[in-house]
C-alpha cells in the first residue's frame, strides 16, 4: 500500500486551477519592481530595500521652516492639549449613511481654532458643507494642518518640463494622490515592498470660485507615461502603462508630469497623501463613524465588521477603504466611491477636532508624516479656494470619475472613453 | 529599466538563478519567476487552504521572494524550493484555518454529484472514501510534519529540496515524514481505499 500515492489523489482532489484574477498579483508585483527600478543602481549589494526610508522620516525635526505665527500656534496648541487632556473624550463623531446625504456635522464649530490660530480669518472654513467636505478634505487637511511648515523630505520640486499653458483667469488645478506603502511582511521593514498610488484626483477650482469639481482617475487606466525621472535622479523612458505606474516609478512630480501631458491640464498644485498616515490621523481624530448596510467580512484586507453604525479605528479605516473584494462590485470604481463616502465624516471630525485640542496635537503630527506637497503650496492660496467653497454651499462641488471602459488588451485594466474624457479636460481648460 | 506588462516569456534555458541574479541589477526580471511559478503555488495553497486565500497568498510569496532576492543562493539553479519554503511559512500563519478546512472535508466529504459512468462513479467513490479518511488524518499531524510530507507529496519536491525550502538537516526531513506517512498509514488501516470500498472507521 501507498499512502503517498492515495495522498497525492487526495491533493488533485481538492486543487483549484488558477483564476484569471491571479494577473492581479503579478501587477502587484511589478508595482513593486519598478519602484525598486528606480533605485537599483544605487541599492547596496545586500539589498535591503530602504529607498523609502529617506522619504517618510525626517519629517518631525524640521521646525525651522514653519512661520513664526504657526510656531506660536504650536506653542499655545502644545499647552493647551496638556491641560484640556481628556475634556473632549465625548466628542460625538460624525456619521455618514449610506446613499444618503452627507451629514454636517462640525459644522459652524468655533471656539478654541479660532483664539490659538489666525484671529483675522477666524473659523472661515470650518463651515464647509456636505458633499463639498469630501474635495475640502482632500484639499484643506493639508494645507491647513501643515500651512507652510514642509518638513525637509517630504516635499516634491516644482515642475521643470515643458508644461500645459496656464490659462488666464485664475482657474486652479490641484493633483491629490492617495499612497500606499504595502504593510511589509513580517520580518521586513514596512515600506519594503515599495509604494504605489490607489486614488488619484484631479480637483479643478474654477476662476470665479463658485465650482469644484474632482476628477477621480482609476489607477488601472492605461495611458501614456511620459519620460521621467526616478527620485534617484534615473531616467525613465516614456511608455504606455497604468497611471499609477507612474507614482511607482518617478513619485509625485512623474505622477504630476502624466496628468499634464495626458489631460492637457495644467496642474498648479500637487499633494500626496499616505495612507498610512491616513490610519494615524483617524487615529488621532478618536475613529470615523460609518454606517454599513450589511456586515462585511474580507479576510484579504482583514476586515470583519457587523452590519450598522460603528465607529471604526485608523486601521479599519484604511482596511475599508483598501477592500476591493468584500463590498461593491470588487471594481476600483467602487472602491473610489467608498473612499469618498469616507472621506466626508473625516472631514468633519477634522473640523470637529479644532476645537479639541488633545485631538489636534495629534493630528498635527500624523498629518506631517502623511503629506508630501510641493513647495508652492500655501496656506493662503487654500484658504481661498475653500472660502469659496464655503460661500457657495455644498451643491457647489461635483465628484466625476473619468469616462472608463475595459482596456482591449487587458480587460482586467482600463481606458479613458474619447473623446468624452478630452473633452471633460477641455472643459477644465478652458472655463 | 522599465517593466513593460506584456514581458515575452523567457526561454525556459535560462535558470532561476540566473533571472535571481540578473534581477539584482534589473528587478524586472524577477516577472519572469512570477510566470514559471505563480500558477504551480497556486495549486499548491489552494489544496492546502482553498483559492480563496491562495490567490492573495501566492502574490505576498513573490513578493516576499522580491525583496529577498539579495539573498538567494545562487548555487541553487531551481527557485522552486525556496519559493515553497516561503509558502510553506505563509500557510502556516493559516495552520488553524488550514486544519478547520480539513475537518469540514471530512464532515461533508463530497460535494460532486455522483453520476455518469461506472468508471467515473467507482473513482468518485474512491475520492470519498480517501477524504473521508485522509482529511482528519491531516489535521491531526503537527505543523513540521504535515509541511514536510505535503511538499513531498504535492509539492514534488525531493527530500534534499525539502531540507533546503524548510532549512532543516536532511534527517530531519526523513524523520518526519516517516512519522506522518506512518499516521497516515495507520488511518488508512489495512485498507486501501483505491481498492476497496471506505470503511467507516471515522464515523464511529
Amino acid at each position: 500500500m501507498d499512502e503517498l500515492r492515495v495522498l497525492r489523489d487526495f491533493g488533485r482532489d481538492l486543487e483549484h486551477e488558477p483564476p484569471a484574477t491571479l494577473a492581479g498579483q503579478r501587477r502587484r508585483l511589478l508595482d513593486v519592481i519598478a519602484a525598486a527600478s528606480e533605485t537599483s543602481s544605487d541599492r547596496a549589494p545586500t539589498g535591503a530595500t530602504h529607498d523609502r526610508a529617506s522619504f517618510t522620516t525626517g519629517a518631525t525635526s524640521d521646525r525651522a521652516s514653519f512661520t513664526t505665527d504657526a510656531a506660536s500656534d504650536r506653542a499655545s496648541l502644545a499647552t493647551g492639549a496638556a491641560a484640556d487632556r481628556g475634556s473632549a473624550a465625548s466628542a460625538t463623531p460624525a456619521t455618514v449613511a449610506f446613499g444618503g446625504p452627507g451629514a454636517g456635522a462640525g459644522r459652524g464649530r468655533r471656539g478654541r481654532w479660532a483664539a490659538l490660530a489666525r484671529p483675522r480669518r477666524g473659523a472661515g472654513w470650518v463651515a464647509l458643507a456636505g458633499a463639498a467636505a469630501v474635495t475640502a478634505a482632500l484639499v484643506i487637511v493639508p494645507t491647513v494642518l501643515l500651512r507652510g511648515a514642509t518638513p525637509a523630505g517630504t516635499t516634491v520640486s516644482a515642475p521643470t518640463w515643458d508644461r500645459p499653458a496656464k490659462p488666464g483667469g485664475g482657474a486652479l488645478n490641484v493633483l491629490v494622490v492617495g499612497s500606499d506603502q504595502r504593510p511589509g511582511p513580517k520580518g521586513m521593514p514596512a515600506g519594503s515592498l515599495g509604494e504605489r498610488s490607489d486614488v488619484m484626483m484631479l480637483v479643478h477650482v474654477a476662476a470665479d470660485r463658485k465650482k469644484v469639481q474632482a476628477i477621480s482617475l482609476p489607477r488601472d487606466s492605461m495611458v501614456r507615461i511620459p519620460a521621467c525621472r526616478s527620485r534617484s535622479g534615473q531616467d525613465i523612458p516614456a511608455r504606455t502603462d497604468m497611471i499609477n505606474q507612474a507614482f511607482a516609478a518617478g513619485g509625485l512630480s512623474c505622477a504630476w508630469k502624466t496628468v499634464e501631458s495626458t489631460t492637457g491640464v495644467h496642474v498648479d498644485h500637487a499633494v500626496e497623501m499616505r495612507f498610512s498616515g491616513f490610519k494615524d490621523m483617524v487615529d488621532a481624530l478618536g475613529g470615523v463613524e460609518v454606517t454599513l448596510p450589511t456586515a462585511v467580512k474580507d479576510p484579504k484586507s482583514k476586515l470583519d465588521l457587523p452590519a450598522g453604525r460603528q465607529l471604526l479605528r485608523g486601521e479599519q479605516a484604511l482596511a475599508y477603504v483598501r477592500t476591493r473584494y468584500a463590498l461593491g462590485d470588487g471594481s476600483d470604481i467602487s472602491r473610489i466611491r467608498r473612499q469618498q463616502a469616507l472621506l466626508r465624516p473625516l472631514l468633519d471630525r477634522v473640523l470637529a477636532s479644532v476645537d479639541e485640542p488633545d485631538k489636534l496635537l495629534p493630528l498635527f503630527q500624523a498629518a506631517r508624516r502623511a503629506f508630501t506637497t510641493d513647495v508652492d503650496m500655501d496656506f493662503d492660496t487654500f484658504l481661498t479656494i475653500m472660502q469659496g467653497v464655503r460661500a457657495n454651499g455644498a451643491g457647489s462641488v461635483r465628484i466625476m470619475i473619468v469616462p472608463v471602459r475595459p482596456y482591449p488588451a487587458d480587460r482586467n485594466r482600463l481606458e479613458w472613453v474619447q473623446p468624452d474624457a478630452a473633452r471633460l479636460f477641455a472643459q477644465l481648460r478652458t472655463d | 529599466m522599465v517593466p513593460t506588462m506584456t514581458a515575452p516569456p523567457t526561454a525556459r534555458s535560462v535558470l532561476d538563478s540566473d533571472l535571481i541574479a540578473e534581477s539584482r541589477g534589473r528587478p524586472e526580471a524577477f516577472a519572469t519567476l512570477f510566470d514559471r511559478y505563480a500558477a504551480m503555488l497556486y495549486r499548491y495553497v489552494s489544496r492546502r487552504l482553498g483559492p480563496e486565500v491562495a490567490e492573495d497568498l501566492v502574490g505576498e510569496t513573490f513578493l516576499i521572494a522580491f525583496g529577498r532576492r539579495d539573498h538567494y543562493d545562487l548555487a541553487y539553479p531551481d527557485a522552486r524550493p525556496w519559493l515553497f519554503g516561503i509558502v510553506t511559512k505563509l500557510v502556516s500563519r493559516h495552520h488553524r484555518a488550514e486544519a478547520a478546512r480539513y475537518r469540514a472535508l471530512m464532515r461533508n466529504p463530497v460535494d460532486a454529484v455522483v453520476e455518469g459512468h461506472a468508471e467515473q462513479v467507482a473513482s468518485e467513490v474512491t475520492a470519498r472514501a480517501s477524504r473521508s479518511v485522509l482529511a482528519p488524518a491531516l489535521a491531526g499531524l503537527s505543523q513540521g510534519d504535515r509541511d514536510v510530507l505535503l511538499l513531498i507529496a504535492w509539492g514534488d519536491l525531493s527530500y534534499e529540496e525539502v531540507a533546503h525550502a524548510l532549512g532543516i538537516p536532511v534527517g530531519t526531513v526523513r524523520s518526519r515524514l516517516n512519522r506522518a506517512r506512518r499516521k497516515v498509514r495507520a488511518v488508512l488501516g489495512d485498507t486501501n481505499p483505491m481498492h476497496e470500498q471506505e470503511e467507516d472507521r471515522w464515523t464511529s
